[in-house]
């Protein structure tokens, strides 16, 4: 009976935390559709390249109901958005959907294997300073982190270029794979891939790998002053198994938290390093949306890295709640 | 020796310095000043019509200049900051504060003045060339009043037939007089055969207004509606709160390109943009801040005896709340200096009429090859510019603020 009663507490806990993001997700519509309306110009014409004829722009206006009420136009513009009807791009004349389906696995991709590695690394490190205690890498670190943290992502990729790309050529200046990429076999495919990311990924996971490790160096050393740390040690159980088995998990929660925000420094970070590098991304697609003023395409880019973003941030409240004691107390009293 | 260095030292140094590079400018401005004077005395009603921006512009910074000298020499004793030991921080503030301040004293030439090309592209740094001004019959008897001369000679915003650039003396006995002058590009020029030093001090200057102005919308957006948020409550919390996380949710670049792309990519709508994209960590701050606050004593006293909520909120709150605002604020700067230089530098917002820092970057980009100075020296100025900041925003943190939001994306 208990046991019922809990369950449908934590049902209606999870339904309160969809339902507040549905809400979220409702107003990004609505902030889009109002950017849309408030900006300056015909938004007929935001649709239609500037170089088609006159009769087309009626036909344009009628078919996204444009000279329908305001109210209708924003029925219609969220009915379009949820069939996945972002419209048409006009500069590669094709669906917008299909465009962003193209690009987005790599972006998604990209940012997840640099994510891995942030976390990867800055574990590598945080295992290795608690090692050797004092030792150089540690004293470094803590010297030039803020130094490294605060190295716009521009600064690092333009100097990587220069030094390992143009420089030594060690790397390849641009692009994903070579062009002779067909005829390979399958190691060397790995190979030219792995030779093409390197530059990109170091770019994109350098100021995460600081931020996880001064986060998760604070989070280490207060979970280590906690009592039943030092009970633990006290009791004569190895010190290598605590760390591992009992200050770890106890100082990584609070990490997942700043999931989605590290996500959302992910994306806009990709922007400037698929730009850069140029890889086929959805940043380098939203930079070239507005440099040609592809409006349709413009609006499907911003909309699907706000739903990615926000999924992500609901997954992490999911897991928080199921996860974190504290935060579930919280939840009870508000 | 260098750990007694006190900050009015070191600006008293940098002062000498200018003085000693920048003399002949400071001397025409001196010379402008004295024909404005001239030209006041005797046509008083045409007065109004001569000042052009730019002149205002030179005759500020050059007051600023002076009465800057007089206050540190004359205050030093008595303000104590002034004697406070002047770490590496402190000087890279200090070389900004000139950067912004002096900016049309220290430039050589202005931002876009161009010369020719065939001698004046992509100058390697230290390189040195003749300037050579023509003489002729034409120039001297035209009709050029003395005071437009005087204005010339300071800004050069384009090269007129009069002005160009040669590698080698010209001798100047010729039948067409001309006078030749050496001039060393400090930092190079780029593929247009701009002035890279002086491109780079008027852009450091237009990236630090833009985050001036940015932040201050920003703290208006943000310590409005979080105290809306916080002192009322209900449905305004829950409202405000979805926005918040609404804005939250797309990432800060794909924000501003969204507005960018809808209202257009004039100077003033990138301001605006930058200032009003980063409203959400602060209005989380302050709400949580307003929370607590908000059963206090003497904030519920304040209430009781019928303050005003403006006066409220500028009393009893703002003094309690600055810590953790100018915390963020600080960090919000150095974040909106880089997204305004990631901007320019992706092209999205770089069709201004001055120079910016990423457009720089931008076009050291496409030259990277042939140019390195291009593209080192404004990398190098945003490095410094979002670690001095950044610097302090730690420090700040540091101070005993604890519950700073770390990340703006």
């Amino acid at each position: 009976m208990e046991n019922k009663l809990k369950m449908k507490k934590k049902w209606i806990e999870i339904l309160s935390i969809f339902f507040s993001y549905v809400l979220t997700f409702w107003l990004l519509i609505s902030m889009i559709f109002i950017l849309l309306r408030l900006s300056p110009g015909d938004p007929a014409l935001k649709y239609l390249s500037p170089q088609l004829n006159s009769h087309l722009y009626n036909y344009v206006k009628s078919s996204y109901g444009l000279d329908k009420s305001v109210f209708e136009q924003y029925y219609l513009f969220i009915y379009n958005l949820f069939r996945g009807d972002f419209g048409i791009s006009y500069n590669y004349r094709v669906p917008v959907s299909s465009m962003i389906v193209e690009t987005a696995p790599f972006t998604i991709s990209f940012s997840l294997v640099s994510f891995l590695m942030q976390v990867a690394i800055s574990m590598w490190i945080i295992f290795y300073v608690h090692k050797h205690k004092g030792n150089w890498l540690e004293k470094s670190l803590n010297k030039i982190s803020l130094f490294l943290y605060s190295l716009p992502t521009m600064t690092v990729g333009l100097a990587l270029i220069f030094i390992f790309s143009l420089q030594l050529g060690l790397f390849p200046l641009a692009d994903v794979h070579s062009t002779n990429f067909e005829e390979l076999n399958i190691f060397q495919k790995l190979f030219d891939l792995v030779k093409h990311l390197t530059l990109p990924i170091i770019t994109l996971s350098l100021p995460g790998i600081i931020i996880f490790y001064n986060y998760l160096h604070g989070n280490i050393e207060a979970t280590e002053k906690k009592s039943f740390i030092k009970f633990m040690i006290a009791n004569g159980f190895d010190k290598n198994i605590v760390f591992k088995k009992h200050v770890i998990p106890n100082s990584i929660n609070p990490l997942i938290s700043i999931l989605g925000t590290e996500l959302g420094i992910l994306l806009g970070g990709a922007v400037i390093t698929e730009t850069l590098f140029g890889l086929p991304g959805l940043g380098r697609l939203t930079v070239t949306a507005i440099l040609t003023r592809d409006y349709p395409l413009i609006i499907g880019c911003v909309f699907f890295s706000g739903v990615f973003v926000l999924a992500a941030n609901f997954l992490a409240d999911l897991y928080k709640l199921k996860h974190d004691v504290q935060l579930r107390e919280n939840f009870k009293n508000l | 020796m260098i750990k007694k260095i006190q900050i009015w030292h070191a600006v008293l140094i940098l002062y000498f310095i200018v003085l000693l590079l920048r003399f002949d400018e400071l001397i025409s401005t001196i010379e402008l000043v004295f024909k404005i004077f001239q030209l006041f005395v005797s046509q008083p009603e045409n007065i109004s019509s001569l000042f052009s921006s730019n002149v205002i512009d030179q005759l500020t910074s050059f007051a600023i200049f002076l009465m800057g000298i007089i206050f540190v020499i004359g205050f030093r004793n008595r303000i104590a900051w002034l004697r406070k030991k002047c770490s590496l921080t402190l000087f890279a503030t200090i070389i900004l504060a000139f950067i912004f301040l002096y900016a049309p004293i220290l430039a050589p030439y202005s931002d876009n003045l161009q010369f020719n090309l065939p001698t004046a592209k992509r100058l390697a740094p230290l390189s040195g060339r003749y300037l050579v001004k023509m003489i002729d019959e034409y120039s001297t008897r035209s009709s050029k009043s003395q005071y437009q001369k005087a204005e010339e000679t300071l800004f050069r915003e384009n090269v007129t037939p009069d002005y160009y650039l040669s590698e080698i003396l010209i001798n100047n006995q010729n039948s067409i007089g001309s006078e030749s002058t050496k001039v060393i590009f400090l930092l190079g020029t780029d593929e247009y055969g701009r002035d890279i030093l002086s491109r780079i001090i008027y852009a450091t200057r237009y990236s630090l207004l833009i985050g001036i102005i940015a932040i201050f919308i920003t703290g208006l957006i943000g310590i409005t509606l979080g105290f809306i948020s916080g002192y009322f409550g209900k449905y305004a919390d829950i409202l405000l709160n979805r926005i918040a996380e609404m804005f939250l949710a797309v990432p800060f670049i794909f924000l501003v390109i969204l507005c960018v792309a809808f209202l257009g990519d004039s100077l003033s709508t990138v301001i605006i943009v930058l200032g009003v994209a980063g409203w959400m960590s602060l209005f989380k701050i302050v709400r949580s801040e307003v929370l607590k606050l908000k059963t206090r004593d003497h904030i519920v006293t304040s209430r009781m005896i019928g303050m005003t909520l403006f006066n409220q909120l500028a009393k009893e709150f703002l003094p309690l709340l600055l810590p953790a605002v100018l915390t963020n604020l600080t960090f919000q700067f150095a974040y909106i200096i880089i997204a305004e230089s990631s901007l320019s530098f992706l092209g999205i917002t770089g069709n201004y009429s001055h120079s910016s820092l990423g457009g720089m970057i931008q076009q050291g980009f496409l030259n990277l090859n042939e140019a390195w100075w291009i593209i080192l020296f404004p990398t190098l100025i945003i490095t410094l510019i979002f670690y001095t900041v950044y610097n302090y925003a730690d420090k700040l943190r540091n101070m005993g603020t604890k519950q700073i939001s770390f990340t703006m994306n």
